[in-house]
């Protein structure tokens, strides 16, 4: 076995030789055989192309499912894959699909998986539920609006007071100033939606003078009345840009209508009292927070847009506070991951929502806060009433960081196509998830409709990534959107015993 | 690509490759018919000068001699082919070299866990390209020649118009032209590697990105998937082995010198790579190309150094601790450390007309098999060469054809064949000789027959006529891994020689 005996007495090599070292247990390689080789023009034999298999996506991002190709897993989040992998250009997300094919259940896997890295998931305006047993479960912040449910206290500063106490200079006062504004724009929001049109330019000097008024005289944090009263007692500096002239009367002409639209928000017109109150649950900034607004009437409409304006100026509040601390230096950075779900629900709301959802999606990158935004079809994203904002809607999809397409049928495919580059083979995918699934008469029992849970990842011009999304049984536990559908219905007559209703007839 | 409503695509097709031949009678090539030539007139010689009987045995030996060289098996080989295997097997086996023990305590002189057989006087040097990205050089003294390796993510053609892989089909047929334009290339080779995914990139970026504040639920949805999804997926990674001559102009270049100049053409070479559908390419570094060589050789390590990435450590490996540890070469099959490794090389292209997608479930990832490499390898013929070969086919098939009064069909289309390359080299392509490598690891012996009919069904979907590279396992599977090594210079019998008879 040994050669040890061998190798002192012949010189060994000091090197290998051309095949190897020679000797027992050293590996030398044998015969060599020729790879049999063939020849060809490199026209046709590019055509045993090796690079058919793809490679798949860098692991980044909160875990999806499975490659329906390659059957790898999927990592997948707008946050991760702006922050970190460097794949897309806006931390942004357009969730599109028919119903029941788990939009929801995708973006709450990444809204669960973010905040497992840290990141916020704040769902500002949930009109489904969706996502309150989530936030729930993730120990974040119900807020529930509207009604008697909850009140949102446009006037409020949210946590900019308390966090420009611990700012200096001019990080402080851009907070100041971020709070006023916001509160500003929201109380022209309100009379927008009131009046159906803008408030005239003079109001709108009017209302921020008496804000600025209001937050010299008043202790603590004023409610919509209270600025009603400042109005009312027609203080010098309000008077001032009020041109009135030096006449009380004068003043009170000039500001009749402002008073008559918000003695309409104060007194609940319309919009009820939800505004005009003291908010009964501030928003936290270190919390997922969910505003569930699911108890407002569909029918509703102007409330429901009141209210989607009052929470994403709440939410864009506090995150702005979140910034600011940060950048100081004395918190932590905290990321925010923002849902819009129902987007086409949200932007039938009302005028005035589409600029702030564009607004929102050209600001995301700046803000720190990954956005995704969800909607059915492109069709019902394209059937506003004004044709500038249908044009921004379709800028939404356009400009997302990355589109994620579920189920559509056909039709959708040329306006879909027209906003993100999509190969036939994908839409003859996307096309096949929104297929009934076959049904089985001999076992009385549908099978899983053929798209559940499918995905297509496209990010600009590159090739899709189809992914089936696989719950786990901890989401299991809390996720049902069909809750309702759980039981038999039954027609349970209710007793009566006051009126005993006799047998028909006589 | 958006899809167009207009005229329906037709299907490119591709084929027309040959096997090169010598111009030759009855299927014999140049040096088998000189033989029988000088065969015959010997004969006519020796019934001269002897009786009939002596020619007529001498006669039957000469036929002995032309069937072993002539008649070949569905694989093309002959009876010599196979017999010169078979010794050089039975040498090397009874010398003991079929096995290999390095390391410090093994039989190896160094005392080192290089690599055996025919790489094992590679040696392996870093660069930086005019990009500042590192690159590995692998030099070969034997063949004296430098081989760069290029790591590819391809997008695959799952879900892309057949008019974009036409067009990536296309462009890596302009990059293979364009190999042949390079100065100084003798080989390039791509390897398609599976391999099952360990968990640990999924465990690494969930571990390392996970808040230390973040809600229970939340942590406990990331640990499900965590422990769940990694099981059955697979990575697929492609690399790009380019091996070029270290001479220029009769003189041989330092490492240094070589990697000047080859590192102001990468970022060119990677750049063209791209649009074949290759996806983002970058050169592949020392470390990176020293993981890959040993998990190919040691497939369980691949655990320990994705382990060791997941804690943000470098393996610190260097090119004399990346071969086996022990290794055993079988008539069909190769132990080495933890894995059990069988090797094809195509032995049949896809005969008739092959779309692009031909390869692609061969390439897939299969669950039969735990690591499998498709290796495709190319010798580029220069440009200036090339005219001369696709002419001097063209006449050999032309002179196959009408050495008989009834051309058989095939001789006719090999003739066709040649017209049309030689046409297409006129034109403006390259010429290009290629083979294939196929290997398949499995960690546990008991799943080799699995894995062995896995291969040959995967080849049959190919349209490939495959065989084990029988009683040369060890090198057909370095050959296989990319590193540069280009069998044909290694070859005792010069393969000019050998494609003659």
């Amino acid at each position: 076995m040994s050669r040890k005996k061998q190798e002192g007495t012949t010189a060994a090599p000091a090197r290998p030789g051309p095949r190897g070292w020679p000797g027992r247990g050293r590996g030398r390689a044998g015969s060599i055989q020729p790879v049999p080789e063939w020849r060809g023009s490199t026209r046709q034999v590019c055509g045993l192309w090796p690079f058919a298999v793809g490679s798949g996506t860098p692991m980044v991002g909160v875990p999806l499912g499975r490659n329906m190709v390659t059957g790898a897993t999927v990592c997948c989040d707008p946050v991760s894959w702006f922050q970190r992998a460097n794949l897309i250009s806006n931390p942004s997300a357009f969730v599109l699909g028919l119903p029941g094919l788990g939009k929801s259940t995708l973006v709450r896997r990444m809204a669960a998986g973010l905040a497992g890295y840290g990141v916020m998931p704040l769902v500002l305006g949930d009109l489904k539920p969706d996502y309150v047993d989530l936030i729930e479960a993730l120990g974040g912040q119900v807020i529930a609006l509207g009604g008697d449910r909850g009140h949102i206290n446009v006037l409020d500063p949210g946590e900019a007071t308390s966090a420009a106490e611990r700012l200096t200079g001019s990080a402080r006062a851009m907070v100041l100033t971020d709070a006023h504004e916001r509160r500003l724009t929201m109380v022209s929001s309100l009379l927008t939606i009131l009046r159906a049109q803008p408030p005239t330019d003079r109001e709108e000097t009017i209302l921020d003078r008496a804000l600025r008024v209001l937050d010299e005289r008043h202790d603590g944090v004023p409610v919509l009345p209270d600025l009603l009263e400042v109005i009312r007692s027609a203080p010098e500096d309000v008077r001032q840009v009020a041109l009135d002239r030096g006449s009380l009367e004068r003043y009170q002409e000039v500001t009749e209508n402002l008073e008559a639209s918000l003695i309409g928000l104060v007194d609940g017109g319309r919009l009820g009292r939800t505004f005009s109150r003291p908010t009964t649950n501030p928003m936290r900034r270190d919390r997922p927070v969910v505003y569930d607004v699911s108890h407002i009437d569909d029918a509703q409409t102007d409330l429901q847009a009141a209210v989607m304006l009052a929470c994403w100026s709440a939410g864009f509040g506090t995150v702005n506070v979140a910034n600011a601390l940060a950048d100081a230096g004395v918190e932590p950075r905290r990321h925010y991951f923002v849902v819009l779900d129902e987007l086409w629900r949200v932007l039938r709301a009302g005028r005035g929502i589409v600029d702030r959802v564009d607004a929102l999606t050209r600001l995301n990158r700046t803000r720190g806060v990954g956005t995704v935004m969800v909607s059915h079809t492109m069709s019902d994203l394209l059937a506003l009433p004004a044709e500038e904002d249908r044009m921004k809607a379709r800028g939404f999809v356009e400009r997302s960081g990355m589109v994620v397409a579920g189920g559509l049928p056909g039709a959708e495919m040329p306006m879909l196509t027209q906003a993100v580059p999509l190969s036939r083979a994908e839409q003859e995918l996307l096309i096949g998830w929104q297929d009934p699934p076959a049904w089985d008469p001999v076992h009385h029992r549908e099978t899983e409709p053929p798209g559940r849970g499918k995905f297509l990842v496209k990010v600009g011009g590159r090739p899709g990534i189809p992914v089936q999304v696989q719950l786990t049984a901890v989401e299991l536990g809390i996720h049902d959107t069909n809750k309702r559908w759980r039981e038999l219905s039954r027609v349970g007559r209710v007793e009566r015993p006051a009126e005993q209703v006799g047998p028909p007839g006589g | 690509m958006p899809a167009t409503a207009d005229s329906p695509h037709v299907p490119r097709t591709y084929g027309n490759w040959r096997r090169p031949t010598t111009p030759g009678l009855m299927g014999l090539g140049t040096a088998g018919t000189l033989i029988l030539m000088a065969g015959l007139v010997l004969v006519v010689l020796v019934v001269m000068l002897t009786d009939l009987l002596t020619g007529l045995v001498f006669a039957a030996g000469l036929a002995v001699v032309l069937l072993a060289i002539g008649v070949r098996d569905k694989h093309g080989l002959n009876a010599l082919d196979k017999g010169a295997a078979r010794w050089s097997w039975w040498r090397q086996r009874s010398a003991g070299e079929h096995l290999y023990r390095s390391g410090p305590l093994g039989q190896v002189p160094w005392g080192t866990c290089q690599l055996p057989g025919l790489a094992a006087s590679s040696k392996l040097t870093e660069h930086s390209d005019s990009y500042g990205r590192r690159f590995a050089l692998i030099r070969v003294p034997t063949t004296s020649t430098y081989t760069l390796v290029i790591g590819t993510e391809p997008d695959g053609a799952a879900l892309v118009d057949e008019e974009q892989v036409d067009s990536w089909v296309a462009d890596w047929g302009l990059w293979l032209a364009n190999l042949g334009d390079e100065p100084g290339i003798v080989a390039a080779s791509v390897t398609i590697e599976t391999a099952p995914d360990t968990g640990t990139r999924l465990r690494r970026e969930v571990g390392t990105n996970l808040d230390p504040d973040a809600p229970e639920f939340a942590r406990a949805l990331l640990a499900e998937t965590v422990a769940d999804y990694p099981h059955g997926s697979s990575t697929v990674r492609a690399y790009v082995a380019l091996t070029f001559n270290a001479t220029h102009n009769g003189r041989r270049r330092k490492p240094a010198e070589f990697a000047r100049e080859l590192g102001a053409r990468l970022p060119g070479l990677t750049g063209e790579l791209q649009a074949t559908g290759a996806g983002p390419a970058h050169p592949v570094d020392a470390l990176e190309l020293c993981e890959l060589v040993r998990v190919a050789y040691d497939p369980a390590a691949a655990v320990a150094i994705d382990e060791a990435h997941a804690e943000g450590l470098t393996t610190s490996l260097t090119w004399s601790d990346v071969g086996p540890s022990a290794a055993e070469a079988s008539w069909d099959d190769y132990r080495h450390d933890s894995g059990v490794s069988v090797t094809w090389a195509m032995t049949g292209a896809p005969r008739g007309n092959v779309q692009a997608s031909i390869l692609s479930r061969l390439v897939a990832p299969h669950r039969d098999v735990a690591r499998k490499r498709v290796t495709l390898l190319y010798r580029p013929i220069d440009a200036a060469s090339a005219a001369a070969i696709v002419e001097s086919d063209l006449r050999a098939a032309q002179f196959r054809q009408s050495s008989s009064d009834k051309p058989t069909a095939r001789d006719v289309l090999a003739t066709r064949a040649a017209a049309l390359t030689a046409q297409e080299e006129a034109a403006g392509a390259g010429l290009v000789n290629f083979g294939m490598l196929v290997t398949a690891t499995v960690l546990d012996e008991a799943r080799e027959a699995d894995a062995r009919a896995a291969v040959e069904n995967l080849a049959a979907t190919a349209r490939l006529r495959v065989r084990p590279a029988y009683g040369s396992q060890d090198t057909a599977f370095a050959a296989a891994l990319p590193l540069g090594l280009v069998l044909p210079r290694h070859l005792d019998l010069p393969s000019q020689v050998r494609s003659r008879l």
